[in-house]
């Protein structure tokens, strides 16, 4: 074992047992840290799934790509009014789709969206950097709890914390204005989201997100998929503005 | 409750971990620092020994985005917004060179000028309206003196991001060169270096969609900003941008202003949704009325008074 190896190992040790937490640490990849001693997620990503389109399984269709779903278990467990309005949403995507707008995409959906985003850590909080219409998320990780609401929001209150090397992030004050993906899939403000962002090797990591919400779900249920690292030397986000797009082309009328 | 536990250890543990950073680091650093003898002692650094610049800062001084050459705002808009005298005008020049504080435009770029303050009172198209009315990215260095801006640093890059429609600026400080000419952005791409304690930031890559201020001072593709930030105190940054763009303007020109560090505890900004809800319909149907009815006029802080 390596003295770099050794520390790493050490660190992980260290961390998991003064956080009150009995379980092995028994992945066989141990990532880098940052100065700050956090497992070192930073740098330039982008999921390589279907998920935009559909996060279920879906077959081509023109324009969009055939794919096997995200979602654990493949069912979304939909109330039965809202089952009727997903069905609705997916006949008028054309035009109800909120990314037919430029709206903020909302999480998850912000993750998977086909554009690269950013991680940079600090000591308190993690920034991430989309390039899709700009968006940013400070995900704080101070202890800092949700501010009280409810607040409505594009992207909700990000709050997260250090599981072993897994970044936990927990969202609300979510506004009911956002879809999943382009099929219509949906949620109301009451959404409550908790994503875990873990590193399974230098270039990749696994997305696991839990969704829950009473209004629109029987039940809570996960999204799972990998994220990968941008391998271009020179990489960097650049700029997707679409909503000054969209206003060239429709004069600022929506 | 669990997962706040969790967070209060881990804070600890960090704390811990600092404390012995610090007291690792605090050699090489202060050696550092004495050996530049134009360097204010007092300065926070980061581990990079570079000047600590990171937290919140309000941003440049108020009336500036409206205007960068007169400030803000004639008589009815400044009864509207309950602004005090202190609140017209610039308080002191933001163009500090040329020493008359006027853009030096090229002949046809001046009447270009004049056309977008006709076009911004009366507007037919969707291009006459301000940028900022129209929620785009306000680029460099627009962007510093429109609001609350976050500055944070780690090796290799400094990050800015304005409470302003959620924007931001990654400006790696690695050395690494521009992107290709033939990409244009509303922020521009920004490569930044150390010049001694100064972060000096190369801004070219803009498009030309972006105005300086509400009063229609434009640029083309062609323009290139150098920055200069300087963390005089803990609690102040001098910053300076140099604009040169031959396309429009006679010669290089300067702004320069402070800006203030934002000392209120736990500040978070908010998620300022822009694009979401603006429209510009209804401006587009009284400007359109306007000019068919022959009452173009330009945007002016007399006419009113």
């Amino acid at each position: 074992m390596t003295p770099r190896i050794f520390v790493a190992v050490m660190l992980v040790l260290v961390t998991t047992l003064a956080a009150g937490q009995t379980q092995v640490v028994s992945e066989t990849y141990s990532p880098s840290r940052t100065a700050d001693g956090q497992p070192d997620l930073q740098g330039v990503w982008q999921a390589l799934n279907t998920a935009a389109w559909d996060i279920q399984d879906h077959s081509a269709q023109l324009g969009v790509p055939a794919g096997q779903g995200v979602v654990e278990g493949t069912e979304i467990p939909y109330q039965s009014w809202a089952l009727v309005q997903r069905q609705q949403n997916f006949e008028d995507r054309a035009t109800a789709d909120p990314e037919t707008k430029c709206y903020m995409p909302g999480v998850p959906r912000v993750t998977y969206m086909p554009y690269p985003f950013q991680i940079l850590q600090f000591r308190d909080h993690v920034l991430i950097l989309y390039e899709y219409a700009h968006v940013t998320r400070t995900i704080y990780t101070d202890g800092s709890s949700h501010p009280e609401g409810h607040i409505d929001s594009w992207m909700g209150d990000s709050r997260g914390r250090w599981e072993g090397d897994t970044l936990v992030v927990d969202v609300v004050h979510f506004n009911d204005q956002t879809w999943f993906d382009r099929a219509g899939n949906f949620h109301s403000e009451a959404l409550h989201v908790v994503e875990r962002y873990t590193p399974t090797g230098p270039d990749h990591m696994n997305y696991e997100v839990t969704i829950e919400d009473p209004k629109v779900f029987t039940r809570s249920w996960q999204m799972s998929m990998p994220l990968y690292r941008r391998q271009e030397v020179r990489i960097q986000l650049l700029e997707y503005e679409c909503y000054a797009y969209a206003e060239r082309d429709n004069e600022g009328v929506r | 409750m669990y997962g706040w536990l969790i967070g209060s250890l881990r804070l600890r543990i960090s704390a811990m971990t600092a404390v012995v950073a610090l007291v690792l680091l605090a050699t090489p650093v202060a050696a550092q620092v004495s050996a530049s003898e134009s360097t204010p002692v007092n300065l926070l650094r980061t581990l990079g020994g570079h000047p600590d610049m990171q937290g919140y800062w309000d941003g440049g001084p108020a009336n500036a985005s409206h205007s960068i050459e007169e400030g803000c705002c004639d008589p009815i808009h400044a009864k509207m917004q309950k602004r005090g005298a202190d609140r017209l005008g610039l308080r002191e020049p933001l163009i500090v060179d040329p020493p008359d504080g006027w853009i030096p435009y090229q002949a046809w770029a001046a009447a270009q000028r004049t056309e977008h303050l006709y076009d911004m009172e009366t507007p037919t198209k969707l291009q006459h309206i301000d940028p900022e009315d129209r929620c785009l990215l306000l680029g460099a260095p627009r962007s510093n003196y429109r609001g609350d801006l976050q500055i944070l640093q780690n090796p290799g890059y400094v990050v800015i991001l304005y409470e302003w429609a959620h924007a931001y600026r990654v400006i790696p400080t690695d050395g690494g060169r521009h992107v290709g000419e033939d990409i244009h952005m509303y922020n521009g791409d920004s490569r930044g270096h150390w010049e001694q304690d100064t972060l000096v930031v190369d801004v070219t890559n803009f498009n030309d969609q972006i105005w300086l201020d509400s009063h229609g001072s434009f640029y083309s593709e062609d323009l290139r900003v150098v920055e200069r930030w300087t963390l005089v105190d803990a609690d102040t940054i001098s910053y300076e941008a140099t604009l040169e763009d031959p396309t429009v303007f006679t010669r290089p020109w300067k702004i320069a202003f402070t800006i203030g560090r934002i000392k209120q505890d736990s500040y978070e900004f908010f998620e300022e949704a822009c694009s979401e809800g603006v429209t510009n319909e209804h401006r587009l149907a009284a400007g359109r009325m306007a000019v068919a009815s022959g009452e173009r006029r330009i945007h002016s802080h007399e006419e009113q008074k």
